[in-house]
């Protein structure tokens, strides 16, 4: 297999799907923690953006750049979930008033959902160098910034309707993108 | 006979039957009140300390006399004399810029109650207010009629929820966005109302709108009660007529700034009001009619009074509200604790149905504001209807769908107020003043709706898309042992 493939093969396999699956990650935790409805104030959306840029390019790659095996997927998995009930409870503590520090370390906190992605997905796969590995996670970050802009972009030009059917949707090709990786060996 | 017999004992058997089947509360037509009617008229955006913090005063006007005997409500200027003062809207301007909304700027601007985070929360635009240049009409309203001194938005938060407690004392929002959630109808004023058999109806600038119309859009249902809405020129030809609603809603959103909300001219939506007035006062139906005006939510600007608690909910910023009737009191300041569901708890004292649910029944009942017994000099309950005029000061619409003239900063809008008082503010046989604390759990009615609930679909719900996330979890995951099985 030409390095070429291997390099486009990996991103349809490993960057595309993977984003996909952060994005609705992301959505779903801002749906199900109604952080997305904190969020009425544009000086939020500094915060807001900058919290999930910065999270989406670190923990994606560390989700390329640790080891991919099961106990490293369970601790990636625990500290994302640890991350996400501390993000969670803050918001409560601060009765879902969020002041602009809050939400940058809730929206890079839960960008930590990226990390055992990238893992999962490279599990029992074959080894890939370090910078190939790199690009896969840049280039999943990335994907996943551009999807959350594109969604959020939609959901404030539409009145903010229906939030949920972003998460609804990513979920939904994300399921079709796993089956898709099923089959590529 | 023996006919005449059997059709009598069939007679009381129907009767019987009827009664046992009937509402544990009195049903349509029967009011507990002379009030037949209560037409709800709802704009946008404006907290009191910002229509009426400085009212009645008016520097400019020539008959201070009168200014100083009317009634004051609690004055803005007085609380804030050494910092933090907002500054008046020049004469001749009649809107500001938008202050920033939402609840999380309320709750800023709010700072735990010492009402001093405006400029931080909803920016320099917050701390304004307007004064007779602009209000001059809209003041001889209050001052013709009543004027809550202390009517709250129920949550510190900004329009949807707001108006899901005017239309159903409950929300299950905290901010502008959505639905989903929603209410169900049933569980809504409206619901209540026709469960009872009382008419109601909405009236919006075009029917076309009702399908999309914003202040409903989180009530589940309301596409199926299209039937109960109607356009402002039905409204004003039923005034003609005398055949309205029992109970009606009066929306200006929707119509190019008629609500106030800014940046929105405040005149246009003035000069609407004043046109409703006076096409309500001198339509049959006068005599046994009650209007509340109020606003949604504050809209961001500044208000001196911290927000109580009602019923366990901490209460946004205080609105302006006057409530205009053949039975208001003239000049009257109410100090009762009221919020948009009191007008609900209204409805259902006047209509003797059991309170809609938990909240309105503990909510005050803005009855102080009425007078139904004590006859005025001239020996006459209810009042006698008023035509509000103002000249070419104040040029009044045609209709209730008009442009503003173009000559607005040279009306001498300052002038139409105050007005002479339809009754000698000596000779009225009530204080100006007052309050009460009646509420309908203190009259023991019951409660409509027991528990309060919101309506997402399964496929909109977390938990399904919870499911999803473990779906897609557990297919990457059957894929790794897939793959390690093949390898052997």
């Amino acid at each position: 297999m030409s390095s070429l493939w291997k390099s486009v093969s990996g991103l349809a396999v490993f960057s595309l799907t993977g984003s996909l699956f952060s994005t609705s990650l992301l959505l779903w935790f801002g749906y199900a923690s109604q952080l997305v409805y904190t969020i009425g104030d544009t000086r939020q959306l500094g915060p807001l953006f900058l919290g999930i840029i910065a999270g989406s390019m670190l923990f994606s790659l560390v989700g390329y750049l640790t080891r991919p095996t099961l106990s490293v997927l369970i601790l990636e998995t625990l500290a994302a979930s640890l991350l996400l009930a501390v993000s969670y409870s803050a918001m409560v503590l601060d009765s879902f008033v969020l002041g602009g520090t809050t939400v940058l370390a809730v929206s890079f906190a839960m960008s930590s959902a990226l990390a055992p992605v990238g893992t999962l997905l490279r599990l029992d796969r074959g080894p890939y160098s370090l910078p190939m590995r790199a690009m896969f996670g840049t280039a999943q970050g990335l994907l996943t910034i551009l999807f959350v802009f594109l969604y959020a972009y939609h959901y404030e030009a539409n009145g903010q309707l229906d939030f949920y059917v972003g998460p609804l949707v990513l979920l939904a090709l994300s399921l079709l993108s796993s089956m898709v990786l099923m089959r590529v060996r | 006979m023996k006919t005449a017999a059997y059709v009598g004992v069939l007679s009381i058997a129907v009767l019987l039957l009827l009664s046992a089947g009937a509402p544990a509360y009195a049903s349509a037509g029967q009011t507990r009140t002379p009030i037949k009617h209560l037409i709800n008229i709802y704009l946008e955006n404006h907290t009191f300390d910002n229509f009426f913090g400085v009212y009645p005063l008016d520097p400019s006007s020539p008959n201070q006399s009168l200014v100083a005997s009317l009634s004051t409500p609690t004055n803005m200027l007085d609380a804030n004399s050494t910092a933090n003062v907002p500054s008046p809207v020049p004469p001749g301007t009649f809107s500001t810029p938008d202050p920033v909304e939402g609840n999380t700027a309320y709750h800023i601007d709010w700072n735990g109650g010492k009402m001093n985070g405006f400029v931080d929360g909803s920016g320099p635009s917050s701390m304004t207010y307007y004064t007779a240049s602009q209000l001059g009409p809209l003041w001889d309203l209050a001052e013709e009629y009543s004027l809550a001194n202390m009517y709250f938005a129920p949550l510190l938060s900004e329009s949807a929820p707001n108006t899901m407690y005017y239309l159903a004392g409950y929300s299950p929002i905290m901010n502008d966005y959505g639905p989903p959630p929603s209410i169900p109808f049933s569980q809504t004023i409206m619901g209540e109302l026709q469960s009872y058999g009382v008419s109601w109806g909405f009236f919006i600038p075009y029917q076309s709108q009702g399908a999309t119309y914003s202040e409903w859009s989180h009530v589940s249902g309301m596409n199926d009660r299209l039937g109960n809405v109607f356009s402002w020129s039905t409204f004003t030809s039923d005034l003609s007529s005398g055949d309205v609603p029992s109970v009606s809603w009066v929306f200006s959103q929707g119509a190019n700034g008629t609500d106030q909300g800014a940046p929105s001219n405040v005149l246009k939506g003035e000069m609407w009001i004043i046109y409703l007035i006076n096409e309500i006062e001198r339509s049959p139906i006068w005599s046994s009619t009650a209007i509340t005006i109020t606003w949604d939510d504050p809209g961001g600007y500044y208000d001196q009074v911290p927000p109580p608690v009602i019923d366990g909910v901490q209460s946004g910023f205080r609105l302006p509200m006057i409530l205009v009737s053949p039975f208001a009191k003239e000049d009257y300041v109410s100090n009762t604790v009221l919020t948009h569901s009191s007008i609900l708890a209204l409805i259902d004292y006047n209509w003797e149905v059991p309170a809609l649910n938990q909240y309105v029944s503990r909510v005050n009942i803005p009855l102080d504001f009425f007078d139904f017994s004590a006859p005025y000099g001239g020996g006459g309950v209810p009042r006698a209807p008023m035509t509000f005029d103002f000249g070419s000061n104040f040029p009044l619409p045609q209709s209730p769908y008009f442009d503003l003239p173009g000559n607005l900063q040279s009306q001498q809008i300052s002038g139409a107020f105050p007005m002479q008082p339809q009754y000698s503010l000596s000779s009225l046989p009530y204080p100006r003043h007052g309050s009460t604390n009646t509420t309908l759990s203190s009259l023991g009615p019951g409660v409509f709706v027991q528990a309060d609930s919101a309506v997402v679909p399964f496929y909109a719900s977390v938990y399904f898309l919870t499911l999803l996330v473990a779906a897609n979890v557990a297919l990457l995951a059957w894929g790794v042992r897939v793959r390690k099985r093949e390898r052997g």
